[in-house]
């Protein structure tokens, strides 16, 4: 069981690093939500049914812990902010907050990538997965419709209303600035 | 050509690098996993906890619903020993 684990992770690990990274930019939440989701693959590889191609379920698993870990943040950072309301320590509400450090972002182009990765962030959570899907793992239509258990139309609309949102969000904050 | 501004401003993301996970991380991964079985709680001991549990809590209202005798038997008593069974001292 361990080697195959192994054999697993030598395969798809970086697969399963990169994709993390797409969601958080952050090194150390990406190293977590890899370490979860091979948790999850040695926990359920005896289940897995071969209906679809092993590398489909890990995308979906990897996809699901990513936007599970951006989620419990979330409502880490939220309880955060209520607790700093009623107790002096407001610091704490800073704490959980990750900061941009994707390895894969060259320095020269650090501040235009986060603004960018800042924007995609704050879709909704199918529309960021199929534009990441799509314009960062180049995946096709066809793959993200599996991955995604949608019909290639589907994906179709959820990525050109994320391109059409963030082109919106993106307008607006030039504007502003 | 909205689709092609829309594409412009999604070029820099093509800048984005594949990087190699980190060289420690399958450890990592090989701690978690003994970490959680260790500290999980298999689904046989799960069951057996559940259904002792649930033993305990029927037998006890099986008890508790069968005591309603315990109060005539005092009766009884009270009668058999001719005791008043009220504050009342003039019948």
């Amino acid at each position: 069981m361990e080697t195959s684990l192994q054999e697993l992770y030598t395969k798809y690990g970086k697969l399963v690093y990169n994709l993390s990274l797409q969601y958080v930019q952050n090194k150390e939440d990406a190293e977590e939500i890899t370490q979860d989701v091979f948790v999850a693959i040695h926990q359920s590889i005896d289940n897995f049914k071969e209906q679809s191609k092993i590398s489909t379920w890990i995308y979906r698993i990897t996809i699901n812990k990513s936007l599970d870990f951006i989620r419990s943040k979330n409502r880490k950072r939220r309880f955060a902010v209520l607790t700093s309301l009623f107790f002096s320590d407001g610091n704490e509400a800073h704490k959980e907050t990750s900061h941009f450090n994707h390895p894969g972002v060259l320095m020269e182009q650090k501040e235009k990538l986060q603004h960018i990765y800042d924007l995609i962030n704050k879709l909704p959570p199918n529309q960021k997965t199929a534009l990441i899907l799509s314009k960062l793992e180049y995946k096709s239509q066809q793959e993200i419709a599996e991955i995604m258990n949608l019909s290639p139309k589907a994906v179709e609309s959820l990525v050109q209303r994320a391109k059409t949102g963030l082109e919106k969000k993106l307008k607006l904050s030039e504007g502003k600035q | 050509m909205s689709q092609n501004n829309s594409n412009d401003f999604l070029d820099p993301l093509h800048a984005v690098e594949k990087v190699e996970a980190p060289a420690f991380l399958f450890s990592k991964i090989e701690q978690k996993i003994r970490y959680v079985r260790e500290n999980t709680v298999s689904k046989k001991v799960a069951v057996v906890w559940v259904t002792s549990v649930s033993m305990i809590v029927l037998l006890n209202l099986f008890i508790l619903t069968q005591s309603s005798w315990i109060p005539t038997e005092k009766n009884n008593l009270l009668q058999s020993l001719q005791l008043q069974n009220s504050n009342s001292l003039y019948p």
